[in-house]
């Protein structure tokens, strides 16, 4: 009966002990919830004051002592917590964190210490000390603490991860690199942290960086070729890659998909046939129409890097396989379309496209017919272009068109066709290209005049040296501002493009003559830009002034006054 | 010229209007310009630029406060034609009949008709090795066109201010006077400009004989404050506004970390502050972290206090009586009333923490701080604008130069350029 009481008088004890505790957490809470911070941790002290051991009511008074600025009250109920619970490993971090705001950097390593006899053989006490340490910047003492754990774990890899990630913060690349191809095993799930952290290294690190990793493990290697493909070393990234990838079919998948999300955004040609290299190898290792698809992307992404030979023969290899599905037979001849065109071999990539325009969209089919259109210019057929086009009716058809005229020299059937374009077909630089045609053929009365078309055709056929010849011929048969100071400014250009800046310059100087107001002050913006690139200044700012008082009006202006701008230090060049 | 001086002038400043119609101005014939300040402005900030080289010419020009948003009148010159032209300055001819209704218009309304005189001498205040790009002021000055010098800590602590002295207008950006190296010390641990940072300095300190650099930099601090007692205008923004009090205040107290000066902060320090001896501020609370990128509670925004920080939101100018409170109103003229806020190492200034008798000229309404100080100390004047660069609302170490062409309308800006014409003006005493 005496012991029938005493339980009684216990468990009634230990209810209204835990009814008195909920009704202050509740009132704790609420105070915390309306932000009354102070009132908050007053609170939550009060409960920790009577039941040291109440972790909810620690964790409340660390919240709210944070807006407070007073986290350095935590380190003694935590403390007092840990005496009765040593168990309780939340308690631990906390203590860590008040004794840092304290100020006491010995008392948060003894915290550190004893939770790590609790937990032998676990990083978190170490990763925690140094983590808590950071959140002090004190990066100094965050290393000392991640390198004693590893020390204590006897470990040479522990806290790897932390230890690189810490190195970069500090501009320390060696570290970290060195830290990360020790992760890199260790902590597989890591290595796009360790990506993304080592991108941010500054180019004169990047040799040594990847040097560092390529020592490294296979993992690390890896990650050296996914870096080294980013920062312009596609090919002996490849090298990398290949030279570590594992041995197992899943593993090396996983890996080349890496390699290739990595290359994602590299440019360049050279980068282009490295990513044509890792999708063919995925595609070696993909069967069914997964594969296919890969081969097709290979052999588009080797066309875009130039390789012709090597699209072409991936796109053989989709065409010998039977599997292939029908739609991405299609997109394999479609790419043959433009591989060929590539190869100059336009008759047979007409063939090709008429075979299969009917398997084609509409977009598609006018893309590619364009394209062969532009495959015939180049090769100096302007008969059969115009022929590829009849039945073309788009506005990208009729921009074609206007060029093909122009180059007979029907400048009034080419000023139709190139209206006609409109500011929208194409890109915007072509939109620019077109508009630059109409302004240069607009001030000539002639409606023809074939020298001029060839001229203009030579150029576009790459022949600057022989176009600038006839183009200064043309120029010289026609009134000052009846079209020869616009061609005279066209020759300049190219002739700037070529690198032959005299020549550019005596061109843009005759092409700056007042009795042609609407191309002199666009060739003395050239001409000063020309100037200014000489290190010639003051003869560029002098051109500049005369253009901007001479031509107030012209279009020219404001980007004379922003060249001037520039020229006298009054805002960064761009 | 000194603040002494136009104030002495003060009686006859307004009555001097028609001194632009003297004889020597008589020859032209063409008669008056005037620059208009609204929207119909193509170049806003380069506008000041054509009014101050006119000055350095010895040309004079009327400021004509509220109306039009501060149009400038100028007289009808070829040079300044010229020199408007080439800058894409708009403005318009007036003929007498026209100019006599404006200024009418002006005597009837809270408007005010400024004399500017003399191009005031311009300092900016900057080690050598900073960027051209990093001082919104040097920015706005190098597209308005308005000359000035570079000075460092030499020319401030030559003997007998003699440097400062050859300055009519002193600006200094984000300098940090209580000599931590704007607290990056850590964060920034090893990042090369700091490096170089930490060395100039150090060695700037050692060449004066001062024991550390707080102590060299609480030194010029003072230069910079007797300078403005003297008679000079000081400009300040971002953290210059704040670190410089906080040296003045702060003489004969360890306000700097351990890093700075081998000895940790004094705990006690916030208490031992001698606000007496600041510009601007008083009773702040020190930042006692040496990590936390900031130096007190008087930045309402606290950039670099993540937990803290304050979002953005826009500051709006005061408007003053121009007849009455000329110097004012001509800090505020504006094309626009309400501006984009824009943070810097110091964004904003806590009202709790600004002393009485400072004019505030534009706050963000409803917000407990400041954006905008003017004061005077001794016998010249201070101002005091937060915040880094008006275009860069988030400006980060590392990031791209602000292009002042592809603001040229800039109204945080024209504050800035308000400021470099004000030591121009012949003005009357601030009244509030």
């Amino acid at each position: 009966m005496r012991r029938a009481c005493l339980s009684l008088l216990l468990l009634f004890g230990l209810s209204a002990s835990l009814a008195g505790q909920t009704e202050l957490m509740t009132r704790a809470f609420e105070m915390e919830r309306r932000s009354n911070f102070g009132a908050a941790a007053d609170a939550y002290g009060e409960i920790l004051r009577q039941y040291p051991d109440n972790l909810s009511a620690l964790l409340g008074l660390e919240r709210s002592l944070g807006p407070l600025r007073r986290d350095a009250e935590l380190a003694l109920p935590a403390e007092a917590l840990l005496a009765g619970n040593p168990a309780a490993t939340a308690a631990y971090s906390i203590a860590m964190r008040g004794w840092a705001s304290a100020g006491r950097p010995d008392s948060v390593a003894s915290v550190a210490s004893r939770w790590a006899t609790v937990e032998p053989g676990s990083e978190v006490p170490y990763r925690e000390w140094g983590n808590t340490l950071l959140g002090q910047r004190d990066g100094n003492g965050a290393r000392r603490a991640y390198l004693t754990g590893r020390e204590r774990l006897g470990d040479p890899a522990a806290l790897a991860g932390e230890l690189a990630l810490l190195a970069a913060a500090q501009n320390n690349w060696d570290d970290a690199a060195q830290e990360w191809a020790l992760a890199m095993d260790r902590y597989p799930g890591y290595r796009l942290t360790a990506r993304n952290a080592l991108l941010r290294a500054p180019v004169a690190e990047h040799d040594r960086i990847l040097r560092e990793l390529s020592r490294g493990t296979p993992a690390a290697r890896r990650l050296g070729a996914e870096l080294g493909i980013q920062w312009g070393q596609p090919a002996e990234a490849f090298a990398q890659l290949m030279s570590s990838l594992p041995e197992g079919p899943p593993a090396a998948v996983e890996a080349l998909r890496q390699f290739l999300d990595a290359a994602r955004g590299a440019e360049g040609p050279e980068a282009a046939r490295v990513r044509g290299q890792a999708l063919e190898q995925l595609a070696d290792r993909t069967s069914g129409s997964g594969g296919s698809r890969l081969r097709l992307e290979a052999a588009r992404t080797y066309a875009d890097g130039g390789d012709a030979a090597a699209a072409r023969r991936m796109l053989a290899a989709l065409a010998a396989d039977g599997t292939t599905p029908p739609d991405m037979a299609a997109g394999a001849a479609a790419t043959l379309v433009t591989v060929l065109l590539a190869e100059g071999q336009v008759a047979e990539a007409q063939r090709e496209l008429d075979k299969l325009r009917q398997n084609l969209g509409q977009e598609n089919a006018d893309r590619l017919t364009l394209q062969v259109a532009e495959g015939w210019i180049q090769s100096g057929d302007l008969d059969r272009a115009e022929a590829v086009l009849a039945s073309d009716s788009t506005i990208e058809a009729l921009s074609v068109i206007g060029r093909i005229r122009l180059y007979r020299g029907d400048l009034s059937g080419a000023t139709t066709a190139l209206r006609s374009a409109g500011p929208f077909a194409g890109t915007r630089e072509e939109a620019t290209a077109r508009t630059a045609l109409l302004a240069l053929i607009q001030p000539i009365e002639a409606d023809s005049l074939p020298v001029l078309g060839a001229a203009l055709f030579t150029l576009a056929r790459g022949d600057s040296a022989a176009a600038v010849a006839s183009l200064l011929q043309v120029a010289d048969g026609l009134p000052v501002a009846g079209g020869g100071a616009e061609l005279r400014l066209l020759a300049a250009r190219v002739e700037l493009a070529r690198g032959q800046p005299d020549e550019a310059e005596r061109l843009l100087r005759s092409a700056a003559d007042s009795s042609a107001p609407a191309t002199a002050p666009a060739a003395e913006l050239v001409l000063a830009r020309l100037l200014l690139s000489l290190g010639r200044n003051g003869e560029a700012v002098a051109l500049l002034e005369h253009l901007i008082l001479t031509y107030p009006g012209s279009a020219s202006v404001p980007q004379a006054r922003r060249v001037l701008d520039a020229a006298r230090g009054g805002i960064p060049e761009s | 010229m000194r603040r002494r001086d136009f104030l002495r002038s003060a009686g006859g400043a307004l009555a001097a209007a028609p001194f632009l119609a003297l004889p020597r101005y008589a020859a032209w014939q063409a008669p008056w310009v005037l620059i208009p300040m609204d929207d119909s402005q193509a170049d806003h900030l380069k506008a000041y630029g054509v009014v101050f080289r006119l000055l350095e010419r010895g040309g004079r020009a009327e400021w004509f406060l509220n109306y039009r948003n501060g149009a400038f009148l100028l007289p009808s010159d070829p040079v300044t034609a010229r020199d408007a032209a080439l800058a894409g300055v708009t403005t318009e001819p007036l003929d007498e009949g026209t100019l006599l209704g404006i200024r009418a218009e002006i005597q009837m309304g809270n408007m005010e008709a400024v004399p500017l005189e003399k191009a005031p001498k311009v300092a900016v205040y900057a080690p050598p090795n900073a960027a051209p790009w990093d001082d919104a002021v040097t920015m706005a000055l190098r597209y308005a066109g308005v000359n000035f010098d570079k000075i460092w800590d030499p020319d401030v602590l030559a003997p007998g201010g003699a440097g400062l002295a050859r300055y009519d207008w002193l600006h200094l950006h984000h300098e940090d006077f209580t000599g931590q190296y704007s607290k990056f010390y850590l964060t920034y641990a090893g990042a090369p400009w700091l490096n170089e940072m930490v060395e100039r300095n150090t060695a700037m300190a050692r060449l004066y004989g001062f024991p550390n650099v707080p102590a060299e930099k609480r030194a010029v601090a003072e230069a910079i404050a007797a300078y403005v007692h003297q008679g000079g205008f000081l400009f300040a923004m971002c953290a210059a506004t704040e670190t410089l009090d906080l040296a003045l205040a702060g003489a004969g107290v360890d306000i700097a970390a351990a890093y700075a000066d081998q000895t940790p902060m004094d705990p006690n320090a916030t208490t031992k502050m001698n606000w007496s001896r600041a510009l601007a501020f008083q009773d702040a609370r020190l930042e006692l972290s040496p990590t936390v990128s900031q130096f007190s509670d008087i930045d309402g925004h606290e950039v670099n206090a993540l937990s803290r920080r304050q979002e953005l939101g826009s500051f709006r100018t005061f408007g003053f009586s121009a007849k009455i409170d000329p110097v004012a109103t001509m800090l505020v003229q504006n094309h626009r009333e309400t501006i984009p806020d824009f943070y810097g190492l110091t964004t904003s200034f806590r009202k709790s923490r600004i002393k009485p008798g400072v004019t505030i000229l534009a706050d963000e309404p409803g917000a407990p701080w400041a954006k905008y100080l003017h004061g005077e100390h001794g016998q010249g004047t201070w101002t005091f604008y937060g915040g880094h660069d008006p275009e860069d609302p988030q400006h980060q170490i590392g990031d791209a130069p602000t292009d002042l062409s592809m603001h040229p309308h800039s109204p945080g800006y024209r504050l800035i350029l308000n400021n470099v014409l004000f030591p121009a003006a012949k003005k009357k005493e601030l009244k509030t």
